[in-house]
């Protein structure tokens, strides 16, 4: 790590969606600040003076010399883009590009309800749990059934042959399941994945995931 | 305990388990961890750690023992506490110990018996000494004794050709399928083995015996496909209850 | 849910919400099994009743303001809630880190708040290591006099013993469980080797095995933002989380021979000595409900 930092990252040590961008960057090996924003019990990303930073009121923000951006998929691309001049990790080839972007995307919209349980059961955000619990289960079966098939087709990762942004977006979901009571034994070619990614050079983990020493 | 639940029952692919891997499952209720240890030996404990009674499951594998993820006591493949952390020079009394059930490994698949133990599984005949190619473990929410059933249902009517074989029991309970399915000459005899982990889930783990370079991929793809509409159809209540199945591909 | 019948746990005063977040709005929770609603009256006072089971608005509870928060009980507790006189050093900050929920009893919560021999493999580089996981000996007691469980000289080396910490330091920790689901400990402070950073962990049982904990902490002034002092107590909290909701049974043993301690766990020894004392039921396996 040996590039003068530009990069500072509104963070908030137990969110998810922090994570992830935290993950990435770990991988690429981008050192960065952190600010520490007071999101439980404070509430600081909806105040009007982080209004300034996102209007959307939303914790996740990454700057990086004058480019402020919300949203971890956007930041994800961002920094892939940016960081990885090999292209590995957002390919460029139009078939994986496209199978990229469909997990970043269905990362965003399908996973939010697990990010939603997880809020729920760790600090009573108000959300309907059934319904999230719910649709949580039925992304990660969706994301289980297509791992098998890769398995199948005899690769490790969900696009290509090696890990890709859409790894990256799908892993703490699924990782941090049990946060909020789903456990990992529905979801076997998962739960290998999981281990692949673990494995990864500079992988950090969070709570929740288990680090063994 | 009812009779009718011993038995010898399929909780793991042997590649759903990997040397220096643990998991949990659960069977009829009961947690219990599936780990192999890094010489290649399956073991099935009881989800807990006698200390503080945290599972198992969320431990680590470290050559032939198994560590407890709150303070990392070790244990060894016969379920002895090997090693207390926080007191080093401490040999740990014999009475430490976790549960250990009894396990046998075959057709591809990691079984464990529920109850009194009994000698391990008569497996089915001409199952000796072929190579046993995994397709997937799929769990679906209904109880063990409908997934089997309609399992078997399935393979009558949606595999190729004629079914052969039969459907044989490794418990009161019906655990293993075995449908013979001729695929372009080349015969294939897909193995389901239900695993009964509540009242209203249960799983299928599913290995093809036949010869290693035919059966992968695209058979593979192939038969996983067939059980995720099985599983869907049952959850969905699209698939009848009772009675044959019309083929699902 | 189910209000219980214990009088051991009844008779107790409990944190139930921070007074920050309290407005004219009601608030919702329940303690024991009993739902409860809290809001201010147009006084600015707070107010705490009981919810009936038909929904309507029942008996009032008692009302205390401490450290912050707002205290209640349900019953008819036979001491003032605990006092916390370091608290009141004029240089002390006062750290609330937000109420977080876990579904476990709040005995296994306490229990884990008192334990030493985890730091290596749960908060592993931070409040331990395994290149060193020895718990050396340590005095746990039941004070008779105050009725309390006390841990004295324990010592643990500690990577990083707090948000603030810039390398590994051997840290003396003192434990105090003032009730039974109310939990402190104190430890050295980095900024000043001859005082103690207090850290407390108040916990609202809200049924035998789902609890809100209310960690609040009282700082030596330390230079770091807040934000930073609550997300190291966070980050901390919910390492501990994922064990506690992983343990079996989820409801806390008082048989002696129903879980193995050795010489590390005399604390815990203590407190469910001290607990089977009072006779508590809720929270523990022995005297589980169907639930």
């Amino acid at each position: 790590m040996t590039r003068p930092s530009t990069i500072t990252l509104y963070d908030f040590e137990i969110s998810a969606s922090c994570y992830k961008v935290r993950l990435l960057l770990s991988l690429l090996g981008l050192d960065y600040a952190r600010v520490a924003v007071n999101f439980y019990p404070g509430f600081e990303h909806r105040q009007p003076a982080f209004r300034e930073i996102n209007p959307l009121g939303q914790l996740l923000v990454l700057r990086d010399g004058d480019l402020t951006l919300r949203d971890a998929q956007a930041i994800l691309t961002y920094l892939a883009r940016k960081y990885d001049p090999a292209a590995r990790w957002l390919p460029s080839e139009p078939t994986l590009f496209g199978e990229v972007m469909m997990w970043l995307f269905f990362a965003a919209s399908e996973l939010s309800a697990a990010t939603a349980a997880r809020l729920h059961d760790i600090l009573a955000f108000p959300v309907d749990e059934a319904s999230a619990k719910t649709a949580a289960r039925r992304a990660f079966r969706i994301m289980d059934d297509a791992m098998t098939g890769r398995e199948h087709d005899g690769v490790s990762w969900f696009v290509g042959e090696a890990p890709t942004l859409a790894d990256v977006a799908l892993f703490p979901s699924i990782a941090l399941s049990r946060d909020f009571g789903v456990e990992h034994d529905e979801y076997p070619a998962l739960r290998r994945w999981m281990r692949r990614v673990r494995g990864l050079d500079r992988f950090i983990a969070m709570p929740g995931i288990p680090e063994h020493p | 305990m009812s009779t009718d639940r011993r038995g010898w029952y399929a909780v793991s692919l042997s590649s759903g388990v990997p040397p220096g891997t643990a998991n949990g499952t659960h069977l009829f209720d009961e947690e219990i961890v599936v780990w192999r240890d890094t010489n290649g030996a399956p073991h099935v404990w009881a989800d807990r750690c006698p200390h503080r009674g945290m599972r198992l499951s969320f431990g680590f594998v470290r050559s032939d023992h198994l560590a407890c993820l709150y303070h990392g006591w070790q244990y060894g493949s016969d379920g002895r506490c090997l090693h207390i952390p926080a007191h080093p020079g401490l040999r740990p009394p014999e009475s430490i110990a976790v549960w250990r059930h009894s396990t046998h490994e075959a057709l591809g698949l990691v079984f464990v018996h529920f109850g009194e133990v009994e000698e391990t599984p008569a497996l089915p005949a001409g199952m000796v000494g072929r190579e046993f190619i995994p397709v997937r473990s799929i769990h679906v929410a209904c109880p063990a004794d409908r997934l089997a059933d309609r399992f078997a249902a399935l393979a009558i009517t949606s595999f190729d050709r004629r079914l052969e074989g039969g459907i044989f029991a490794l418990a009161a309970t019906q655990s293993v399928i075995a449908g013979a399915v001729e695929k372009d000459g080349i015969g294939e005899t897909l193995v389901g083995a239900v695993q009964p982990i509540g009242a209203n889930r249960s799983a299928l783990h599913l290995v093809v015996a036949g010869n290693g370079i035919s059966c992968r991929g695209a058979p593979q793809r192939h038969f996983s496909r067939t059980i995720e509409r099985l599983r869907d159809g049952i959850e969905s209540g699209s698939l009848p209850m009772t009675g044959p199945i019309a083929p699902l591909h | 849910m189910i209000r219980t019948t214990d009088r051991t746990a009844l008779d107790q005063w409990y944190c139930i919400d921070d007074l920050d977040d309290i407005g004219s709005a009601p608030r919702r929770t329940h303690l024991l099994g009993q739902e409860i609603v809290v809001r201010r009256d147009a006084d600015g006072a707070v107010r705490v009743n009981e919810i009936a089971t038909d929904g309507s608005v029942g008996a009032a509870s008692p009302v205390e303001k401490r450290y912050g928060y707002a205290w209640t009980t349900l019953g008819a507790p036979a001491r003032d809630i605990l006092a916390i006189p370091e608290s009141h050093e004029p240089d002390r900050k006062s750290v609330k880190c937000g109420a977080v929920t876990v579904h476990a009893s709040g005995l296994r919560i306490v229990e884990n708040f008192l334990d030493m021999a985890h730091f290596p493999y749960v908060h592993a580089e931070i409040l331990g290591s395994e290149r060193d996981p020895e718990v050396r000996h340590y005095h746990a007691e039941i004070r008779r006099e105050v009725d309390e469980v006390w841990a004295t000289g324990c010592k643990f080396f500690q990577p990083q013993a707090s948000a603030a910490a810039t390398g590994g330091v051997m840290v003396d920790y003192a434990y105090r469980v003032a009730s039974p689901f109310v939990v402190l400990l104190y430890k050295t402070c980095v900024v000043a080797a001859d005082r103690s950073d207090v850290i407390c962990l108040f916990v609202q049982p809200m049924d035998e095995d789902l609890c809100r904990a209310h960690p609040v902490m009282f700082l030596i002034d330390d230079a770091a933002p807040q934000a930073t002092l609550i997300q190291f107590q966070q980050l901390i909290f919910l390492q501990d989380r994922i064990i506690l909701e992983n343990q079996r049974p989820r409801l806390l043993p008082l048989e002696p021979r129903a879980e193995i301690p050795t010489r590390a766990d005399i604390s815990s020894v203590a407190y469910r000595r001290w607990l089977k004392e009072k006779g508590l039921l809720f929270g523990t396996a022995e005297g589980a409900r169907e639930l």
